[in-house]
């Protein structure tokens, strides 16, 4: 049966009911989306790899638990991830794992306007996210840290992505002013 | 459209590589100047666009394919929450309103609870973990499970602190705070279980309050003033709780007694004392002459005229004692019987208590250095390869790096590595704990295979020289007013009651040679610790 094209919502369900192909289309969505975040945290390939391999074997025995109340898929996924790098660093150094003071991974090869952006210090940037308060600082961490998308953000946040999104602007623009005073 | 909608499109449509920045602002040029430094920022803010290799994507879809194929292990039915309630039904009536609050709370379902779980204080979903912990707490009936629980959730408030820390924001003080309450409720459920299963809960409960102890210590000198006071609370706190489970771990009569990490003066009723152990009357021990009344004790009293090192802590009026250290035995006994005194009468005997008494050239160097982590044991291993050591505490075995440790042993003679080997099971105290990357390292190791080198024998060497006197009964300092003088921090006691006992240690008979006890001077068996004016 090809699952292909089927919308995500019945691949999860039959996923949910141990369905091999389901599950592993739905691994065939969200593998580069979890290795990305993984890879934001650990900053490694190898690890990244290793614990996006890791993230899908869990949650394929997890699967039969997933309970689809209105929790967007990814949220689910993330959680395990989040777990698994708590884990990985808990091992190599039993300390607590860094949120959102992982290191932000090198730019990729961009155009000429990229440039001008290296004057932002990501460190600095870094430090400022954490600086940010409350529904900024949350809505900064899982759109840009965790990959949730305004949709996803809005049902955790319970509000409408309109507001997900008079949220960002202005903690960017707190961002800003912090950037420009600290490098004044 | 408005402005924070066009931003949103921008970013999605830059990091999509569908514009460039430019190409983007061009086409809003009256928002350009607004536009333009918020999209640097999340320019910054977006992470690489890493892709995993087609290689390790095929690979990994393999390897789950082949586990997704595996036979699963045959599992228990899975329990829903109505099968765990419905026993507990009668039980769970004044609970069931708690938790319909907090189903209250997590009304967004468990999307919210998703999300809240790497929450710090101060976040704005931080009060949905909580409330998910607390319901997680009542919803879990087994004592042991919630004594786990409970400890599990006093490390997790350490561990936000610590991440608080690191990300430069202020600690919380009142999350931190509440590490103790769930430690006090840890220690208070394990009083409930079995004695094996409370052994095996207590060394954990002294292995993760030794390891909060580290990571707060580790972050104390980063902190900025304000945190710094909650820190240190902190710290205490996580003290306090390896005393109690060490000391419980010995005793656990102990528990009887609701010890709590919030008892200011539970470190301060904390005792050692070491000495010739004279007698047991009636549950009161007479330790080199100084007197310990109402003994709780899980082990049976020393022998007679046996050298010992006892430890524990003084609760009202009971003592607990959480351990008794035998002394080596002595090749020449009779040289012990001939020195040792005469058993005292009751009125002959009196407590010593002498705050000032000199301790020992080792313990002071110890007391000088600034009040770092201790960990006690018995020395259970020693790697020469990594040069370390294993320490067994409470059940539990810590490894510590000797790199720049003082390792010397009672006497302050230095010890090397291949001449530990042989003082395994030995008495060790470790101070001056320290983590660093995952490795503990100590500043100062004092190893006491025999307990023969006493401090109180290195006191009595050092009063023999000054004192003139053969020692009698020993009586209590008397202050002006005649009373009795305590330890600090004991409240004085009338001169008719019995005083406490006291953490000072006892002078020991010392082991003269019978060619010296001629000698007026090497006949002073016990210190002179306190005089009348």
């Amino acid at each position: 049966m090809d699952l292909t094209y089927q919308p995500e919502d019945a691949l999860i369900q039959r996923a949910t009911e141990r369905d091999e192909a389901a599950f592993a289309s739905i691994y065939d969505s969200y593998v580069n989306r979890v290795y990305r975040y993984v890879y934001s945290r650990t900053s490694n390939q190898t690890d990244a790899e290793s614990i996006t391999q890791d993230v899908f074997f869990k949650a394929w025995k997890a699967i039969g638990s997933y309970k689809r109340t209105g929790a967007p898929f990814w949220a689910w996924l993330v959680v395990i991830a989040r777990n698994l790098v708590y884990e990985h660093y808990r091992k190599r150094t039993n300390q607590v794992p860094l949120e959102e003071a992982e290191a932000f991974s090198q730019p990729a090869e961009q155009g000429p306007e990229a440039m001008t952006e290296a004057k932002l210090d990501r460190k600095f940037v870094r430090n400022a996210v954490s600086r940010l308060k409350g529904e900024k600082r949350e809505v900064i961490r899982m759109r840009f840290l965790e990959g949730f998308s305004y949709e996803e953000i809005s049902k955790l946040m319970n509000k409408s992505q309109g507001a997900i999104r008079v949220i960002q602007y202005r903690a960017l623009r707190d961002l800003r002013t912090m950037l420009d005073r600290s490098q004044c | 459209m408005n402005k924070e909608d066009l931003l949103a499109n921008c970013i999605d449509e830059v990091d999509s590589g569908k514009y460039t920045l430019e190409e983007c602002l061009a086409k809003y040029p009256e928002l350009r100047d607004e536009l333009r430094p918020l999209l640097e920022v999340a320019q910054c803010l977006q992470s690489e666009k890493v892709t995993p290799s087609p290689e390790f994507r095929m690979r990994a879809r393999s390897r789950l394919l082949q586990e997704m194929r595996r036979p699963e292990p045959a599992l228990r039915p899975r329990r829903s929450i109505l099968d765990w309630l419905r026993p507990l039904a009668p039980a769970l009536k004044p609970v069931v309103a708690v938790a319909l609050v907090i189903a209250g709370l997590s009304a967004a379902g468990s999307t919210t609870i998703y999300a809240a779980q790497g929450s710090l204080p101060q976040d704005t979903l931080y009060p949905v973990k909580r409330g998910v912990e607390n319901l997680h707490l009542v919803l879990t009936p087994d004592a042991a499970d919630k004594a786990r629980l409970n400890s599990t959730l006093a490390e997790r408030r350490v561990e936000e602190a610590v991440a608080q820390a690191k990300l430069g924001r202020e600690i919380d003080a009142s999350a931190l705070q509440s590490s103790a309450a769930h430690i006090d409720a840890a220690v208070k459920e394990i009083a409930a279980v079995k004695p094996e299963k409370a052994k095996e809960l207590l060394g954990g409960l002294s292995r993760s309050s030794l390891n909060q102890q580290l990571e707060l210590d580790e972050i104390l000198p980063t902190l900025p003033e304000a945190s710094q006071k909650a820190v240190r609370k902190a710290i205490e706190t996580t003290r306090r709780a390896n005393l109690i489970a060490g000391t419980a771990y010995g005793n656990p009569k102990f528990l009887t007694t609701s010890p709590s990490v919030l008892d200011d003066g539970i470190e301060a009723a904390h005792f050692e004392v070491e000495g010739v152990f004279l007698g047991d009357d009636d549950g009161n021990w007479n330790i080199g002459g100084v007197l310990i009344k109402n003994v709780q004790s899980s082990q049976s009293a020393p022998g007679p005229s046996e050298s010992v090192r006892v430890e524990g802590v003084v609760r009202g009026e009971k003592v607990f004692v959480s351990e008794i250290k035998h002394k080596e035995e002595r090749k020449d006994k009779s040289v012990e019987a001939a020195i040792a005194p005469p058993q005292p009468t009751p009125e002959q005997v009196r407590a010593v208590q002498n705050p000032d008494l000199a301790v020992s050239a080792d313990r002071k160097e110890e007391e000088d250095d600034e009040k770092g982590i201790e960990v006690k044991g018995s020395l259970a291993g020693i790697d020469q390869e990594r040069n370390t050591i294993s320490v067994t505490m409470s059940g539990s075995k810590v490894s510590i790096n000797l790199g720049e440790a003082s390792v010397r042993d009672a006497k302050g003679n230095a010890l090397d590595l291949p001449e530990l080997q042989a003082l395994q099971g030995a008495d060790v105290k470790v101070t001056g704990l320290t983590r660093k990357d995952g490795v503990l390292s100590a500043k100062r190791v004092r190893i006491d295979p025999s307990l023969r080198q006493s401090q109180a024998e290195q006191q009595s060497e050092k009063y023999r020289s000054t004192s003139k006197q053969q020692p009698e009964e020993k009586k209590p300092d008397k202050n002006d007013s005649g009373q009795s003088q305590v330890k600090p921090g004991r409240t004085p006691v009338p001169e008719n009651q019995r005083p406490k006992p006291t953490a000072v240690p006892a002078p020991t008979p010392r082991p003269d040679p019978p060619e010296e006890r001629e000698n007026d001077k090497e006949q002073k068996q016990h210190q002179d610790e306190s005089r009348d004016d």
